[in-house]
């Protein structure tokens, strides 16, 4: 078996299902379909999760290489129950989501490049934030984690 | 006329709680000499008040992050001066019970940027007869003067007293209350929720993560499925092998999909192929990578070399779409002739949620499907035809698209899944590849424009002439042309031997009309060397002759005034935002196009490109936009900017390429999509120049894109572009 954590609870998975992707994983295995699935080749970034803290696509990681990780999924980000992670209420203050599929992955993606630069300028944000969005929310998301972001700093809240 | 009696019913909820819902016979007008659907019954409610005031919006249009359910909500909200946190939006399902009636509105379908336009007097009716009939129980519960109780954010408050009831607590009375013929519209100064930004009802279980789309969906009993599809249009399998497909754990089942050949959009049928059904769509997705197909081989065309072909075919005839004056004949001894041709490539939609639905036609006589559609009635009409079965056997329960920009108006994975169900008689859920999406698309056709212009000498337009050759019937030339000229012609050819499915791309035939059109009239400018801003205002201003006849609007002749205003104020309003005169840098270019999305929607935008050696970036978007009363303006300014993103897109990366029949591209890395590293600065104005209706806003902005950016470039450079991609060598 192998065994690692998805939002601070033990999952344990047969080394037969070992090559399985973890969006599949999270997906149809933990019914967490907040992960979405768009591409499967690691490129859109619908399915961004954190492993171990860092932002990674979970469609290129097989669960086999897992053990022991520490995974956090979009349901997981804000902690308790009902509660919002400061990008997620940034991002409906700012109105950000359209068809919305995308914004699981691209709130992942964002709140990792926060923990690694908390005051990000628009070239960290180009550089970091490179998930599709084919309704082209990318302004909002921009203005999006500038508004967390300022939050963070002014409520030392951790992200 | 609608007899609103007629079409509003109340009931009142177990529990204490009010339902208006669209009910009875179908209006007079409307139904007149059809006889055979005497009219259905209840419909499911538009509007809910609950006990404790929570109101419930049910919207006929479909959600795919164009913001319609959102908009139209707020509209019924208005007039029943609901309090706007206490509102909530659900979607309407389709069952028999709404057929009779969407069939006579027409209404069960989303597309073309009518939603809002096309919901604005029913929600404005059914919240105002919704709060008339909640006052009113307020004056017969005080018994006092109706005149003097008014509605007001969740409460009827009576103004001499002061005394106030919630909506909840009059729900059941006003069940009660007879609905009202012909209830009063509030005056637009007097809008509280119309005008405001209010974020999107479904931002919170989105940016959680718990929202469901269709392919979240999990339901009891169901298997997985994928669909492996020939590669060219027309091949069969010949033979496959699953036995290793079928070692694997989870795989229930692997069998040959007939094509289908009954559907109106899809002129070639949908292919069929072979289903994988398993107990994930891992286990299927694993299968398949084990799945030996021989297909029979099929000739394909090229797209290629359908621009040579077309360029050959552009003189023959097909459908004349507008015409004036001496048509062709006005370039008879013109003295200066200008002609250019434009290319549009096959584009694919890259929805970000693949396609998918849930089928259960286990029984082979009622079919349900959970999907998320735009057209849950077409679909239902395809479904009874393939299946041979009745339309009210068909449900259809509907999701929140993850993007749907024309694509989802097409139904093939609906029946795919539908036929994987019967063959099984399970319970299956159909997941589309990201592969399979790009592979088989419904794409926006392949399009060849060309033009000519016979200039007089103040360099005004003479003669204007458009040969449009498309891979679909829509063909060109379905825009009004506001800009002057003393002869027209404009024909379309559709050119039938498409290797591929078609398709409506976000903006559909407009994009491609306004492309030629826009660069066009730049490059008459330019050739007569006047400002391209000022020249099109100049040529906006010449009237039109009076036999101006266009085959998509029948009253040119009272809308052309309007429309030649609202033209040339937006182009004006353009020029000063992006200060259109102020020099630039060297390597810095501006371009500008404008656009009218249905002759309603207007959209002037300017370009600011910066070149540099190794190519060009666009830096800034000037957008200046009349769609008439705003509903909401921060979800409008969000449309705009998603147009702007999808019109870049194929101007960066280009289009669909066919060769052999075949689909080239089959992921996102050779089907590049703009990313936050393209996305330029907007700046971006709102008006309502002439006090007008709200008009659709889901695609109007995309048309200008490209061609200002080609206008820019040239400016910028000298060199005109006038395809897709646009590339500087």
């Amino acid at each position: 078996m192998i065994q690692f954590d998805v939002n601070r609870r033990r999952v344990s998975v047969t080394e037969a299902d070992g090559d399985m992707p973890l969006l599949w994983f999270l997906r149809e295995s933990l019914g967490l379909t907040g992960t979405k699935y768009g591409c499967g080749i690691g490129l859109c970034g619908a399915c961004t999760v954190h492993i171990d803290g860092r932002a990674v696509r979970a469609c290129q990681r097989p669960v086999g290489t897992l053990a022991g990780a520490s995974i956090t999924t979009i349901e997981g980000l804000a902690g308790g129950a009902g509660a919002l992670h400061p990008l997620q209420r940034a991002w409906m203050e700012v109105d950000v989501p359209q068809c919305g599929y995308c914004q699981s992955g691209q709130i992942m993606a964002a709140a990792a490049l926060l923990k690694s630069v908390p005051q990000p300028g628009n070239g960290d944000i180009n550089t970091h934030m490179t998930n599709l969005c084919r309704c082209g929310s990318y302004s909002r998301i921009r203005r999006a984690i500038h508004r967390a972001a300022g939050q963070l700093q002014s409520e030392g809240e951790p992200s | 006329m609608i007899s609103r009696r007629r079409f509003l019913r109340a009931a009142g909820l177990a529990g204490g709680g009010f339902a208006l819902s669209l009910a009875g016979a179908a209006p007079t007008a409307v139904s007149a000499g059809r006889g055979d659907d005497a009219g259905p019954g209840l419909l499911g409610p538009l509007i809910e008040v609950s006990e404790h005031g929570a109101v419930l919006i049910r919207v006929f249009k479909q959600e795919m992050g164009q913001g319609a359910q959102t908009g139209i909500a707020m509209i019924a909200a208005e007039e029943l001066e609901a309090d706007w946190n206490a509102v909530q939006v659900r979607r309407l399902d389709f069952s028999r019970e709404i057929e009779g009636y969407a069939e006579e509105w027409g209404r069960f379908g989303t597309g073309g940027s009518y939603s809002v336009e096309s919901e604005w007097t029913l929600m404005r009716t059914a919240g105002a007869s919704a709060r008339e009939m909640l006052r009113r129980a307020a004056a017969a519960r005080w018994r006092v003067d109706i005149r003097d109780c008014i509605a007001r954010n969740g409460f009827v408050i009576h103004r001499p007293s002061g005394r106030r009831l919630g909506y909840g607590e009059l729900a059941a009375a006003a069940a009660r209350q007879p609905v009202p013929a012909d209830p009063p519209l509030k005056h637009p100064d007097d809008y509280s929720i119309i005008g405001r930004s209010h974020p999107g009802l479904e931002n919170r279980a989105i940016v959680r993560g718990t929202l469901r789309y269709s392919i979240d969906e999990s339901l009891p009993d169901m298997l997985h499925a994928v669909l492996v599809r020939p590669p060219v249009r027309g091949s069969r399998p010949l033979s496959f092998d699953a036995r290793e497909c079928r070692k694997l754990a989870g795989i229930e089942s692997v069998f040959a999909v007939e094509p289908t050949a009954r559907d109106a959009m899809f002129d070639k049928g949908i292919p069929g192929g072979i289903a994988i059904v398993g107990h994930s769509t891992w286990a299927c997705l694993k299968a398949r990578r084990l799945l030996d197909v021989e297909w029979s081989p099929v000739e394909g065309g090229d797209s290629e070399s359908l621009y040579r072909i077309f360029d050959e075919l552009r003189e023959i005839p097909d459908v004349e779409r507008q015409t004036a004056g001496r048509q062709l004949a006005g370039f008879d001894g013109a003295e200066r002739v200008i002609e250019a041709a434009y290319q549009n490539p096959y584009m694919a939609h890259g929805l970000m949620e693949p396609l998918c639905a849930i089928a259960d036609f286990s029984d082979r006589k009622h079919l349900q499907i959970w999907a998320g559609t735009q057209s849950p009635q077409y679909s239902a009409h395809q479904l009874a035809a393939n299946f041979a079965i009745d339309k009210a056997a068909i449900t259809i329960h509907n999701y929140r698209m993850g993007g749907g920009y024309g694509r989802r108006y097409f139904c093939d994975f609906l029946i795919e899944a539908a036929a994987i169900s019967r063959a099984l008689g399970r319970k299956v859920k159909l997941t589309w590849t990201r592969e399979d999406e790009i592979r088989f698309g419904a794409y926006h056709p392949l399009r060849r424009d060309h033009y000519r212009a016979a200039l007089d000498a103040d360099g005004n337009i003479d003669s204007l002439a458009l040969s449009s050759i498309s891979t679909h019937e829509w063909g060109g030339g379905e825009m009004t042309y506001f800009y002057g000229f003393n002869h027209l012609h404009v024909n379309s050819h559709h050119y039938r031997d498409s290797p591929v499915q078609w398709g409506s791309w976000r903006s559909v035939v407009k994009h491609q009309d306004t492309f030629s059109r826009e660069i066009f009239i730049d490059e008459i400018a330019r050739a007569v060397g006047a400002d391209p801003i000022d020249y099109r205002i100049a040529q906006t201003r010449r009237p039109a002759p009076d036999d101006y006849r266009s085959s998509h609007n029948d009253s040119l002749e009272a809308q052309l005034p309007q429309l030649k205003r609202l033209q040339v104020r937006v182009l004006e309003a353009v020029a000063e935002l992006s200060q259109w005169r102020r020099p630039r840098p060297k390597n810095t270019g501006l371009g500008v196009a404008v656009s009218a999305y249905h002759d309603r929607s207007f959209c002037a935008q300017v370009v600011e490109v910066e070149c540099g050696e190794t190519g060009y970036r666009v830096v800034r978007v000037y957008v200046v936009a009349d769609c008439g009363l705003i509903v909401n303006p921060n979800l409008v300014r969000g449309q705009i900017e998603s147009s702007v993103l999808w019109g870049l897109t194929p101007v960066l990366y280009g289009g669909i390429d066919v060769v052999g029949g075949a689909v080239r591209q089959s992921n996102f890395h050779d089907m590049p999509l703009a990313t936050m590293v393209d996305c330029p600065e907007m700046r971006i104005e709102l008006h309502d120049f002439e006090g007008r209706p709200p008009a659709g806003v889901g695609e109007f902005a995309v048309v200008p894109v490209a061609p200002a950016i080609s206008n820019a470039i040239f400016s910028a450079t000298g060199r005109r572009l006038r395809g897709f991609p646009m590339q500087l060598p």
